[in-house]
């Protein structure tokens, strides 16, 4: 089982389209997955196998995590290939 | 007949629905069906802690400038509204979910707006200003009605803007501060040199972070103020004595109170724009979907910087102008001027580069100051003294459009509504 947290400033807006674009993904590896949205302040309350946020929140994790960081929220393929390369390392 | 009616069982007949018509699990649909009501209740919990902390910011705020205070943030005012309004909100707000999928589905305005928590604050606010009529039921309808078609051809207004920076029209922002953002872009229109800034450099020390923005604004907000009372006032109204823990403890109580509602919010219209989505994706072949503006941030991040300091500059000086002339005083809503102000500045910078940018998040920040001013009156006889508004741009002149077409229908149909 997978977990995945999006955040984004307030968990609401942008980080929607990271959590749709990312069940797409991780439906199409055919991987059990739980996926959190949250917002950047209690991102790190969640413990999850890798976190995904846009670059330009400037997102400082505090401990040790797997941090993806997207240039283009909307850019599928960008989200697919670090995804991919997430998955390939640990699966 | 009454149960069925209650915003509770509402909002889970939506979800349910949505979800059945996607052909998810029995296990998935129980599962969201408590998530959305955990939300809906978390909404209420953070709403009464709003409520009261709010009391003692307007207390103590009156007395200290001898005025009075209007702090404007969507969440506290919608939650608030929802915690008397709920079966008008969600009624309201599942109506206009409808109209827009048919609209999106018939005509060419071929949007779907998924920024569902701006639906719910424009509902929440059309809940409150259709109180007065006849027929309950259908002020409703035609509340929820008019929503549809306003968040139809609201995103149409920064289409082409955003398509240009996007590359396709596919997907483009639902926003509520166009009013500002038009009115600004005018006004730099008269700028005549096209100066670019470098929008490659990455800043990297400022974070995004919402809560802690929203505290520390609250927390110099609360330091002026309890640095202006006599100390024996304080102990009467919170029974604490040290200025600055009074203004940490009640900073802190605001944010939370924040913080908990848009919990509240992300978890009942997270579960609501999943089958929201899904009946849309179903029924209509060729959709296209306005989000949160913020998706437009990665490309310029310089830019909405910019356009934060620039609106809330606008912001403070419209506050002090406000305190010379005796007016009510609008204390800048910080996180309107980030996501609104920097979604201002990147439209602006669109139309007439970094001049455009800084005129138009100026006007953006100056406009949002004055129209909650402008708002409270068509809110107030329902929502009492509470010292809160709507603070994007185009809550007033979605609220004034509608009492210009309720006047309207009432001549033309001869029907008091």
């Amino acid at each position: 089982m997978i977990r995945a947290v999006v955040l984004c400033s307030l968990g609401l807006g942008s980080s929607y389209i990271i959590e749709t674009n990312l069940k797409n993904i991780l439906n199409q590896y055919k991987l059990d997955a739980q996926v959190i949205r949250t917002d950047i302040t209690s991102a790190e309350c969640y413990d999850a196998d890798f976190y995904v946020c846009s670059e330009d929140i400037n997102f400082r994790p505090t401990k040790q995590i797997t941090l993806i960081q997207l240039e283009d929220l909307l850019d599928f393929e960008e989200l697919h290939e670090k995804v991919k390369k997430f998955v390939l390392e640990k699966v | 007949m009454e149960l069925i009616l209650k915003a509770e069982f509402l909002v889970v007949i939506f979800v349910v629905t949505g979800l059945f018509i996607q052909q998810k699990r029995l296990d998935d649909i129980v599962s969201s069906t408590i998530k959305v009501l955990m939300g809906y209740y978390i909404i209420v919990y953070g709403s009464n802690l709003a409520v009261n902390t709010l009391g003692i910011i307007s207390l103590i705020f009156r007395r200290a400038f001898h005025a009075f205070d209007i702090i404007p943030n969507n969440e506290t005012i919608a939650s608030i509204i929802q915690l008397n309004y709920s079966q008008s909100v969600i009624l309201i707000m599942i109506i206009a979910m409808i109209v827009n999928i048919t609209i999106a589905r018939t005509t060419k305005y071929k949007y779907v707006f998924l920024s569902i928590y701006y639906l719910l604050y424009i509902s929440a606010m059309m809940a409150v200003i259709t109180n007065d009529s006849g027929n309950y039921y259908l002020s409703i309808l035609v509340a929820g009605i008019f929503v549809g078609i306003i968040i139809s051809i609201l995103p149409h207004f920064t289409s082409g803007y955003v398509s240009k920076i996007l590359g396709n029209d596919n997907v483009t922002i639902g926003f509520l501060g166009n009013s500002a953002t038009f009115l600004g872009i005018f006004m730099s229109n008269i700028i005549r040199t096209k100066k670019e800034i470098n929008n490659k450099v990455k800043n990297k020390f400022f974070v995004r972070d919402s809560n802690i923005i929203l505290f520390l604004s609250m927390f110099l907000l609360f330091i002026i103020l309890t640095s202006m009372v006599d100390k024996d006032f304080l102990y009467d109204f919170t029974s604490e004595r040290n200025r600055i823990y009074v203004a940490i403890k009640y900073s802190i109580n605001f944010t939370v109170s924040f913080y908990l509602i848009v919990l509240g919010v992300r978890m009942m219209t997270g579960e609501i724009v999943n089958s929201y989505k899904g009946i849309a994706e179903k029924i209509i072949p060729n959709s296209k979907i306005a989000v949160d503006p913020a998706v437009i941030f990665s490309h310029m991040p310089n830019i909405v910087l910019i356009g934060f300091l620039v609106s809330l500059l606008g912001g403070i000086i419209s506050f002090f102008i406000q305190l010379k002339l005796k007016m009510n005083v609008v204390v800048p809503a910080v996180i309107t001027h980030f996501f609104s102000g920097g979604t201002a500045a990147i439209l602006g910078y669109n139309k007439n580069k970094i001049g455009g940018a800084i005129i138009t998040s100026f006007i953006h920040g100056a406009v949002i100051s004055f129209f909650p001013i402008l708002l409270m009156p068509l809110l107030k006889p329902h929502i009492g003294l509470i010292s809160t508004c709507f603070s994007d741009a185009d809550f007033l002149l979605i609220a004034l459009l509608f009492s210009i077409i309720k006047k309207l229908i009432s001549i033309v149909l001869g029907v008091i509504m």
